[in-house]
């Protein structure tokens, strides 16, 4: 943390008054980050923003905003969940797409073949998530992180394919529509729970007795265990939670589409997106993958209006960016500015 | 009286190699075993064998009349036997609370203020802990900043938490300013009385262990060379010959 | 029986391109850790050089194959050098990261340029056929093979018998002690990324005349190889080919004997039998690198 003041000037370093100055200017940045350190001043503008969403459909916004608010907070919801597994305990999925589609046709067959209206499918979309997440992470996540990373995204290509060779369950390329409910304001509201939710229950996360488990997980699996707690345990259960909040935005999604088949269920931009809203915004942060996703989906809309290979090139450039030079994402730059001011302020005061 | 930790004929094997051959070992209630050797006379590696971290290829090993062989290491230290790492295993980016209160049991669910005392027991328990190794100040403190000599403190309160029968110390001087060796001694010597929780340390720092044990077990190549109260293990002339000598 | 030795034939062609496939992910990620995820993606641009060549300057892809794999080598070194190299001995997530975002970027190019229509290199012996014991290969993938075989007996000269593979076998097995003596890791990791591109390089441009492709295939191809990397073992050459075949063969036999379904579960039965083989013999077919987390 201390800035290491070179004692010994190298011909390429910055001269040492350069550096003085640099500091100089950090504190007041540090003062304004370490105030949203707050947590009563946090609470009180989740609160506030929170109000301000609940009454901003009142005020008739038309369809495209409330669908751009909707996405937000879908995406709010997705980046939290992925965050729990790949972020908490640093086993990074990468097929976690998987759980979306999963969702999305659990919605999509207990419609067509048990003509279930489509709302008392929606508990059973977290359950089937649930599910797999065990039989596959069971085995999966026994392998260190690289392998289960790529793992995931084999188990993702293998129910895509599966999704599209069972034509006569699934309705294969064909896909499966459902009855159309054109209700914007209702699917606001809908996302803009499941978002809050999620983030609050990882933010409850972070401070419990399992989240830190799992930050104990993903910095030293063995001395973990020789603390007591059962790794496979917390893997597994990071896991199945991440994948079944992630199997109800699928089938939340499916329902709002009304459109359902493999390519749109299990599509690799998802991962893509994933991927870079999160390490945008902060991997393994409570409020990073939010702000991420906010960031993104705001910045893709003002910016972006394009599809196909242009959106490709544009997000490929965009993760490669911000791995070189960002690699803690948004809130992460942001925490380690804070502490950065905490150290400060504590220093002034033993000087004292 | 039986012992309450005992090892019998625990065999552990790297390919050819036999790490350990057949060695017995036991710790009593309440006892501080000091576990010397040369460098690879399996110290170590018997070490992780308690603990579970390495699977052992023979023997059984009891705690407390419980058969752990082949436990999960984190069932064995639930049990009661805990350990600390050469090279001090804590979790930089917590604090040094969460730290502390890692060996919680999270399967608990959160009781939202209706049964709040086990809960407060712990965390009371914690701070004590952190205040009687001195770290009581740095509780907020991420467990990274902290230096070598208190990151080993820190998990020595984390190995004690729980409220272990025994715990294994592995190294506990390596990377201690020599001048804190002293303090960190003393900061053992309470603990033991206070919680009257059985140690075993392995040490290289020879002077440190024969000030510290009740008892002291020489292993050479995988086997225990000698045993017994510390002095009569100084004056022993194999060991001096072994590994005092030079 | 004679439909038998046929399917496994076709399983063992395809398992030698397979090879030559995953020992170029297998060789950058024993030596530098990282998993290349773009690598399917480098396939397919070796397959569209092929193609291109052909196409427009009539030359014929085993002609163009040396010159095809320089541009390889000198394609992943330029890419380690500059990219890769920021990201090694970080968390394997900046890797995986960056290489996928290498990849879509290709994959977005290579949409641009080619469109999403399959291709396929057109030869003067493209509809030619082998026989051997009454056995029938197209002529594009007995060269597909034959290549597949020359190349991999050279890459194990490469890295067994001269000093640079020396080298990079010493960086993969200890890094620390490698900069002891002397070898400049960075050098090192750039020259194994550079033939690790050059080996896919070639792969897409066997794979070009015996098969039609498209931009698309990409994520499908590095899940093969990561599939057989796992199953043989990271970092052996013979494990890696062994299970290449077994791929290679799961495949042809699925298409064969499965009635309609078989021919789209490539992943699928790779992916089922990855996560068997993990549970039963966690370090692969032959040993080889830990796999599992070690509790």
């Amino acid at each position: 943390m201390s800035s290491g003041t070179p004692t010994v000037s190298t011909p390429g370093a910055p001269p040492p008054q350069k550096a003085a100055q640099r500091l100089s200017a950090a504190p007041v940045r540090a003062l304004a980050a370490s105030r949203l350190a707050d947590p009563r001043l946090r609470a009180g503008l989740f609160a506030a923003g929170l109000a301000a969403l609940l009454v901003t459909p009142l005020f008739g916004l038309n369809n495209s905003a409330l669908l751009l608010f909707s996405t937000v907070f879908m995406w709010i919801g997705l980046t939290s969940s992925w965050n729990i597994i790949s972020g908490f305990t640093g086993y990074v999925d990468f097929g976690h797409g998987v759980f979306f589609g999963i969702g999305g046709y659990t919605a999509g067959l207990l419609v067509t073949h048990l003509e279930m209206p489509f709302w008392y499918t929606v508990p059973f979309a977290p359950v089937f998530g649930f599910v797999f997440a065990l039989v596959v992470g069971y085995p999966l996540l026994r392998l260190r992180g690289v392998y289960f990373s790529i793992a995931m995204l084999g188990a993702f290509m293998a129910m895509r394919e599966l999704a599209l060779v069972f034509r006569d369950f699934t309705g294969g390329s064909g896909g499966i529509i459902f009855e159309a409910v054109i209700d914007r304001t209702l699917f606001y509201y809908v996302f803009l729970g499941v978002a809050v939710i999620v983030v609050l229950g990882t933010v409850w996360l972070r401070r419990s007795q399992l989240g830190s488990s799992m930050l104990a997980v993903r910095e030293n699996e063995i001395g973990a265990e020789a603390r007591g707690i059962n790794t496979t345990m917390v893997k597994l259960t990071a896991f199945c939670v991440a994948g079944s909040i992630t199997a109800l935005i699928g089938s939340l999604w499916a329902y709002q589409t009304a459109f359902i088949d493999p390519a749109i269920m299990f599509r690799d931009v998802l991962l893509i997106n994933l991927a870079l809203m999160v390490t945008l915004g902060g991997l393994g942060t409570v409020w990073g993958p939010a702000l991420g996703a906010t960031v993104f989906i705001l910045l893709r809309e003002t910016l972006w209006e394009t599809e196909g290979e242009d959106f490709l090139v544009f997000f490929g450039v965009a993760l490669i960016v911000v791995v070189l030079t960002l690699p803690k994402g948004i809130a992460g730059s942001l925490a380690d500015r804070v502490h950065l001011a905490r150290a400060r302020r504590a220093g002034k005061e033993e000087s004292r | 009286m039986t012992a309450l930790l005992t090892a019998e004929r625990v065999t552990c094997r790297f390919g050819g190699l036999v790490a350990l051959d057949a060695v017995d070992f036991h710790v009593d209630a309440g006892e501080i075993v000091g576990l010397i050797g040369p460098n690879g006379s399996g110290k170590s590696t018997l070490l992780s064998c308690l603990s579970a971290g390495r699977r052992a290829d023979d023997g059984r090993i009891r705690l407390d009349g419980k058969d752990i062989t082949g436990r999960r290491p984190s069932t064995v230290a639930r049990l009661g036997l805990t350990r600390t790492f050469q090279d001090a295993r804590v979790f930089g980016e917590l604090t040094v609370t969460e730290n502390a209160l890692l060996s919680r049991d999270w399967t608990r669910l959160p009781s939202f203020g209706l049964l709040r005392s086990p809960e407060r027991a712990a965390r009371e328990r914690a701070a004590g802990l952190l205040d009687l190794v001195g770290l009581g100040g740095m509780a907020r403190e991420k467990a990274g900043s902290l230096s070598g000599g208190q990151q080993r403190l820190l998990e020595l309160v984390m190995a004690i938490m729980p409220g272990p029968k025994v715990v294994m110390l592995d190294e506990a001087t390596s990377g201690v300013n020599p001048a804190l060796i002293a303090e960190l001694s003393e900061h053992l010597r309470l603990l033991h009385r206070e919680e009257n929780v059985a140690f075993v340390i392995v040490e290289h720092n020879v002077g440190f262990v024969f000030g510290m044990a009740d008892r002291i077990v020489v292993l050479q190549q995988g086997r225990v060379l000698a045993e017994g109260p510390p002095d009569e293990v100084k004056s022993n002339q194999e060991v001096i010959d072994a590994y005092l000598g030079a | 029986m004679g439909q038998l030795s046929q399917v496994v034939l076709d399983g063992i062609v395809l398992g030698g391109f397979y090879a030559l496939v995953a020992q170029g992910l297998s060789l950058v990620f024993g030596v530098m850790g990282v998993l290349n995820l773009a690598h399917g993606e480098c396939v397919l641009i070796g397959a569209y050089l092929a193609w291109t060549a052909q196409h427009y300057l009539g030359v014929d892809p085993l002609i163009a194959l040396p010159v095809i794999m320089a541009l390889g080598f000198g394609f992943g070194w330029v890419l380690c050098r500059t990219l890769v190299i920021r990201v090694v001995e970080r968390p394997p997530l900046m890797s995986l990261l960056l290489t996928f975002g290498i990849g879509a970027v290709a994959q977005g190019v290579l949409l641009k340029l080619f469109s999403s229509t399959p291709r396929v290199t057109t030869t003067g012996y493209s509809a030619d056929v082998v026989s051997i014991f009454g056995l029938t290969i197209p002529t594009p993938r007995a060269f597909m093979l034959l290549g597949a075989v020359v190349i991999l007996v050279l890459t194990w000269a490469l890295l067994n018998r001269t000093r640079v593979g020396r080298s990079i076998q010493a960086a993969a097995q200890n890094k620390a002690a490698a900069r002891v003596v002397g070898i400049d890791i960075a050098a090192v990791y750039a020259i194994a990324f550079g033939i690790g591109i050059a080996l896919v390089f070639a792969g897409g441009t066997l794979l070009g005349s015996a098969q039609g492709f498209y931009p698309f295939l990409g994520p499908l191809l590095t899940m093969k190889a990561f599939a057989i990397v796992v199953l043989g073992g990271v970092g052996r050459m013979t494990g890696t080919v062994l299970a290449a075949m077994v791929v290679g063969l799961i495949e042809t036999l699925l298409a064969s004997y499965v009635p309609s379904v078989g021919t789209g579960l490539g992943i699928a039965a790779a992916f089922i039998l990855v996560v068997v083989v993990l549970v039963v013999r966690p370090n692969g077919i032959s040993g080889g690198k830990q796999v599992t987390a070690g509790v």
